[in-house]
């Protein structure tokens, strides 16, 4: 029983030899005959030439399979081992006619991810495309990449005290504003510019010879529930609020700015709207509106010197 | 290369509104026109445009590299005379470029002939790189066009290649003249790839651009502009009012400086000196030192033209067609005739993209006049065969 099954071992070894050699052997002859180097490029990470040559293997080893079946002798596997070969030749050459360039798009490694064809499957398209922030209202990172802030408005420190923080806490965030307003307000070269910006009597001149808006108000920026406890505890009167302009709640204190165009709103140094002026307690703002770096601005001395030959025409050619 | 209709899509409307194409429509015309598409061969593609597209961009850099050392060029091509050092430094430092399209008559056969190249604002690059794409995408997965079905077009993929390859370390900002929506929405449709590109990014109209007393382009919330991609022309920028400031900024362009060179007329009539007799270039001159090979009718362009402005084509048995704009000032060229190839009843043109110097796809225009304006419609294209 066992010697029976045995007796098939030897030409077993001897087709799996024959075989062994043959795919070798194509290996061989494939890799030379094609113009474009199969080893050099796969080691490179060639997707398109690994792919195109898994192809081609794959090409071969299916009839050399079926061969090694269906053949009656030893020398009848070779013959149509040889056959196998020379028709994955042929039909290189024969998508090489079809597609001239196969060679030099396997070597840039152009490929379809569809592989609709395993063989040389280029496309002269791209397999993935995507956009971003032109998607149309509320599919945009404009929409819902940025969160929400809290954040609490004052003229002044008196303000802030009134609403409920103890005045030595509301001394600090307005001092950390005013040194923000220096670094970072608008700037302009003179008085009348500036106030063309933010209104008559509204500017002030630091020490150089450069103007800016006054501080209209102070902004704190705090996380939501921070804010909400705070109010909590103004409500019951226990004046703690101090605790929660700290830790990692705590998003700075920045200065506020009314404009001549838009006097009853409070903006940032920005130039960004924050909220109305008449607010008390907590507004919602975009997280940039608050935390962000204070920077300098370079003065600013006139606009719109560009652009003059628009008259609303396309530039496109 | 044929002109085949197909049915348009019945969410086009809501695909172009999610898409962000708010130019579909221009004017309550049909801008995007998905109701036929162009068909080539992929032996079309690659041996009529794709290969002399890459082959003429590297004549046009010789050519720069002519002009920006020779004074009678640069005088030829109306190039103000205060930025030619700043040229030829943009030229000589290898200033980056990002894209251009070249302009052809091709009709499917033969070769396709430079008509001109708008290397310095091309528009309809969303259109071809990104809304094409989707519309074969679809129309393939809506069984409309053959799974085989393919494109000339690697547009967006090179965009942002080339986008991370500018390695910029500071924000790039994006600006358009206000007023054309589709000067905007090509310049956002740039801005979301330098953003898939890992860049910074800003976008925002170039008439909001200020200047400091130290001669720094301010961006509107007055900071210094580092990069600067601008859809707008050098040569309008040289005449702007700030016109002297380019010169003093530390503010980089794109396209840089030497792109003045390409995209002005001039350059066609140098091409032809410098490679006589090109098969994909048709011979032109300065309209006042004509020459030979013009008996079969020419255009006559202004050196600065944008979207077939003031152009006039004399042909000479069909006359004499005339179209209306503001250019000419500085002198005119003339080129001979390649019609548009008609296609029921529509004049083709073929608009081929570089990007980085790379051909990598098409822009089909159709115009019912010989003369293709901005109101041409696009029509998408297919490789198939």
């Amino acid at each position: 029983m066992i010697m029976d099954s045995l007796a098939g071992f030897v030409p077993f070894l001897l087709y799996f030899a024959l075989g062994y050699v043959l795919i070798l052997g194509f290996i061989f002859i494939y890799t030379l005959v094609t113009p474009h180097c199969e080893w050099t490029l796969m080691k490179q990470n060639n997707r398109t030439a690994a792919v195109a040559f898994a192809g081609a293997f794959l090409g071969f080893t299916l009839p050399v399979a079926s061969a090694a079946i269906n053949s009656v002798s030893i020398i009848d596997f070779a013959i149509w081992g040889v056959i196998a070969c020379v028709m994955q030749l042929i039909t290189f050459f024969a998508v090489k006619i079809y597609m001239p360039k196969i060679t030099e798009r396997i070597n840039k490694d152009e490929i379809s991810s569809r592989l609709y064809d395993l063989l040389g499957g280029t496309m002269k398209r791209t397999s993935k495309l995507k956009l971003t922030l032109m998607l149309g209202a509320g599919f945009g990172l404009t929409g819902c990449g940025e969160s929400d802030e809290s954040a609490l408005l004052f003229k002044d420190v008196d303000d802030c005290e009134q609403w409920g923080v103890e005045r030595l806490e509301c001394e600090v965030q307005y001092q950390e504003a005013l040194a923000n307003h220096l670094v970072e307000a608008p700037k302009y070269t003179s008085e009348s510019n500036c106030e063309s910006d933010f209104g008559f009597d509204q500017c002030e001149r630091d020490n150089n010879s450069i103007w800016r808006p006054i501080m209209a108000g102070f902004m704190i920026g705090l996380v939501a529930e921070a804010v909400d406890e705070a109010l909590d505890y103004a409500k019951k009167k226990k004046r703690k609020k101090y605790a929660y302009f700290g830790g990692s709640s705590y998003g700075g204190s920045k200065p506020l700015y009314r404009s001549k165009d838009d006097f009853f709103n409070f903006r940032n140094s920005n130039n960004q709207l924050i909220g109305s002026i008449n607010n008390r307690g907590t507004v919602m703002v975009k997280k940039s509106k608050v935390k962000f770096t204070s920077k300098p601005k370079s003065v600013s001395r006139s606009r719109g010197g560009f652009g003059s030959r628009a008259s609303s025409r396309s530039y496109g050619g | 290369m044929f002109r085949r209709n197909a049915p348009i899509r019945p969410d086009l409307k809501q695909q172009a509104e999610y898409f962000g194409f708010e130019f579909s429509t221009i004017d309550g015309e049909v801008y995007w026109d998905e109701s036929a598409y162009y068909q080539f061969t992929l032996a079309q593609i690659e041996n009529d445009i794709e290969d002399p597209t890459n082959e003429l961009e590297q004549m046009c850099l010789q050519a720069v590299e002519k002009v920006v050392n020779d004074e009678y060029w640069l005088t030829q091509f109306a190039i103000p005379e205060d930025f030619w050092s700043l040229i030829k430094r943009s030229w000589q430092q290898k200033e980056p470029s990002l894209y251009g399209r070249m302009d052809f008559s091709y009709h499917g056969k033969g070769p396709a002939k430079l008509l001109e190249y708008n290397a310095d604002t091309p528009t309809s690059i969303y259109e071809a790189a990104f809304f094409q794409w989707m519309w074969l995408e679809q129309q393939v997965d809506r069984a409309v066009l053959p799974r085989q079905a393919d494109q000339f077009n690697s547009i967006q993929e090179r965009l942002i290649n080339r986008f991370i390859e500018l390695n910029l370390k500071h924000q790039l900002s994006f600006c358009y003249s206000e007023g054309s929506l589709e000067d905007k929405g090509t310049v956002s449709y740039l801005q979301d790839c330098a953003y898939q590109a890992g860049i910074a990014t800003a976008r925002f109209p170039i008439e909001e651009i200020g200047v400091d007393n130290k001669g720094q382009l301010l961006d509107p919330e007055d900071t210094p502009i580092n990069h600067l991609f601008k859809l707008y022309p050098w040569e309008d920028l040289f005449k702007d009012e700030f016109a002297k400031h380019i010169i003093t900024t530390h503010t980089r362009f794109i396209e840089p400086e030497w792109k003045a060179i390409l995209s002005n007329k001039a350059l066609l009539p140098l091409l032809w000196q410098m490679f006589p007799n090109h098969p994909n270039l048709l011979p032109a001159y300065f309209a006042n030192k004509v020459g030979d090979g013009l008996d079969n009718g020419y255009v006559q362009k202004p050196i600065f033209g944008r979207e077939g402005a003031n152009i006039t084509w004399h042909h000479p048995s069909k006359g004499r067609v005339h179209s209306e704009g503001c250019y000419g000032e500085e002198g005119y060229i003339v080129q001979a005739l390649a019609p548009l190839p008609i296609f029921d009843g529509n004049h083709t043109l073929i608009g081929s993209w570089l990007v980085n110097h790379q051909s990598c796809g098409l822009t089909i225009r159709e115009d019912s006049s010989p003369i293709t304006q901005d109101t041409s419609r696009f029509i998408p294209h297919i490789i198939l065969g």
